[in-house]
């Protein structure tokens, strides 16, 4: 196989090879390398590459796999994470200034998680300023170099379409693992708050933040979330609760599933290939033997006006020192103004948004009574083409903290060959539903099989 | 009212606010902050509009529990 065709296994498949020792890990780092050296110049989706560590570490691997030591799937399988995970002595930056030389003494638990598993970290990934951002600047999508890969997971969604990772991390407080996932035609998942540890990660909110595998499956996405989540006692938002092993969700039938779509109104400002391709979607999932009912999102305005209040609120309480020590330093992006700003908001308006926010919690539990899943568009237009969608189907599952999936389901035609996507809500600590779903989808389509024209 | 201030009275608001927040904030770094500040004023109003009971309490410690009851018709 070629570098190209090598770093475009899936997961599941790298690690089957592995094990049956058809293909070293040494040998799929060097592709994924080789890969990023070529394709990186074009699409700038890392921060920083780590090629002699992960060469390293594939070796390592490579040498417990002769003693017949398998970790797991993700033994050998290189990965990156967002460059706002804590890398013990590696730079992390998050793309700001103000953390340009920030060498933490510590591996965020994700990382940590990963490396325990076995996985090899190749390289950090870009995002905009402190994750602030549905672009990331300076980041091209590989389906289209003149638009964005969205933000603020890009470089993860833009590596992951151009084969330059097998996997990786986003963080999603606004949307920012779905709409990248969903620009670049590749699986992300916002799993329920408290699923996934943010130990270790730069903040924006921390009732907001969450963190998420990014897969171009969704089938490696559960293997994925089988290493990422569990309980974290150095995360005090981390639930404790009996795991599942998702990747068993795989296959599980999803005949007679009930799943909620957003009522027409919702749709407005809504791109027609949008449109278009989540009708279609939902016709698949009529062919799976799902029943599709349309139903309510509750105070859909006042949940945006409310995540706005607590992401803005909290993102400057964390960002107070900075702003006082060194606000020169922040880059050109609207960070340093967005956090001047936040910073005159009271304690009451702050209060009151989360006083709102749990009031929109129960009204939406009430909806999902009736409805196992929830399908809507992943984003409202394909990359690069001008917001115009009303009502934010993204940042609405932030504020409630339930689970969100984002898989590939078509291309447009105009503008042409952009990829489009849907997202599969769950109730909380659903995610093995919303594996199902996806998964059954994944087998009835092929939109997540292709490859950019890079 | 807030919304019907001009953007001289929204300065010096914005500047009253940075003070009680211990920020330094020169006079042309509030220019850059206004347009921010009035689109919160807009989210503030949405959630203002939003009638809250008495005893609604807020999310300040969110945590989920899986939901209790499991319909009939989810296959397992």
């Amino acid at each position: 196989m070629s570098p190209r065709e090598l770093s475009y296994l899936t997961i599941k498949e790298a690690a089957a090879l592995m094990r049956r020792k058809k293909l070293s890990p040494v040998e799929l780092v060097r592709a994924v390398l080789s890969c990023i050296d070529e394709l990186d110049p074009k699409i700038h989706a890392f921060i920083s590459v780590m090629a002699e560590e992960a060469l390293g570490a594939a070796r390592a691997a490579e040498r417990e796999m002769g003693r017949k030591k398998f970790r797991g799937p993700l033994h050998g399988i290189p990965v990156g994470v967002k460059d706002t995970h804590y890398t013990k002595g590696m730079k992390t930056t998050a793309a700001t200034p103000v953390l340009a030389d920030f060498r933490p003494s510590f591996d965020a638990t994700a990382v940590v998680r990963l490396r325990e598993a076995g996985a090899i970290l190749v390289g950090k990934t870009a995002l905009p300023e402190f994750s602030f951002g549905g672009v990331t600047p300076g980041t091209y999508n590989p389906w289209d170099l003149s638009r964005t890969p969205g933000g603020s997971s890009g470089g993860s969604a833009a590596a992951l379409a151009a084969g330059m990772l097998l996997g990786a991390t986003g963080g999603d407080t606004t949307g920012s693992i779905r709409g990248p996932a969903t620009y670049c035609g590749v699986v992300g998942l916002k799993p329920t708050f408290g699923l996934v540890s943010r130990h270790g990660v730069t903040v924006i909110s921390w009732s907001l933040d969450h963190l998420g595998p990014m897969t171009r499956t969704v089938e490696d996405n559960a293997l994925m979330l089988n290493v990422l989540a569990g309980y974290d006692p150095d995360d005090r938002s981390s639930v404790e609760i009996k795991l599942p092993n998702y990747a068993k969700a795989i296959g599980r039938k999803v005949k007679g599933l009930r799943a909620g779509i957003p009522r027409p109104s919702l749709f407005e400002g809504v791109h027609d290939e949008v449109r278009k391709s989540f009708d279609e979607a939902v016709k698949v999932f009529k062919k799976l033997g799902l029943k599709i009912r349309e139903v309510d999102l509750p105070f859909m305005r006042e949940a945006e006006a409310a995540q706005r209040i607590i992401r803005i609120s909290e993102a400057s309480a964390y960002h107070e020192t900075f702003l006082k020590s060194q606000p020169e330093r922040y880059g050109p992006s609207n960070v340093r103004r967005d956090v001047e700003a936040g910073s005159l908001i009271t304690a009451a308006q702050y209060v009151r948004a989360q006083r709102v926010r749990e009031q929109i919690v129960r009204e939406l539990e009430t909806v999902l009574d009736a409805i196992d899943v929830l399908l809507t568009p992943g984003e409202s237009e394909p990359a690069g083409e001008p917001l115009r969608g009303r009502y934010n189907f993204k940042s609405y599952f932030n504020l409630t903290g339930l689970p969100g999936l984002a898989v590939p389901s078509g291309f447009s035609a105009s503008p042409p060959g952009l990829p489009l996507g849907l997202q599969i809500v769950a109730g909380p600590f659903e995610e093995e539903l919303l594996y199902a779903v996806g998964h059954a989808y994944q087998l009835l389509t092929e939109w997540h099989t292709r490859r950019p024209p890079l | 009212m807030l919304k019907d201030m001009s953007d001289q009275e929204l300065k010096a608001l914005i500047r009253e606010l940075a003070r009680g927040a211990d920020l330094e904030l020169t006079d042309e770094r509030i220019d850059i902050v206004l347009p921010q500040f009035k689109q919160q004023l807009a989210w503030l109003e949405t959630l203002q509009s939003f009638r809250l009971p008495l005893e609604a309490e807020p999310s300040m410690v969110f945590r989920h529990r899986r939901r209790a009851s499991k319909k009939k018709s989810r296959p397992r």
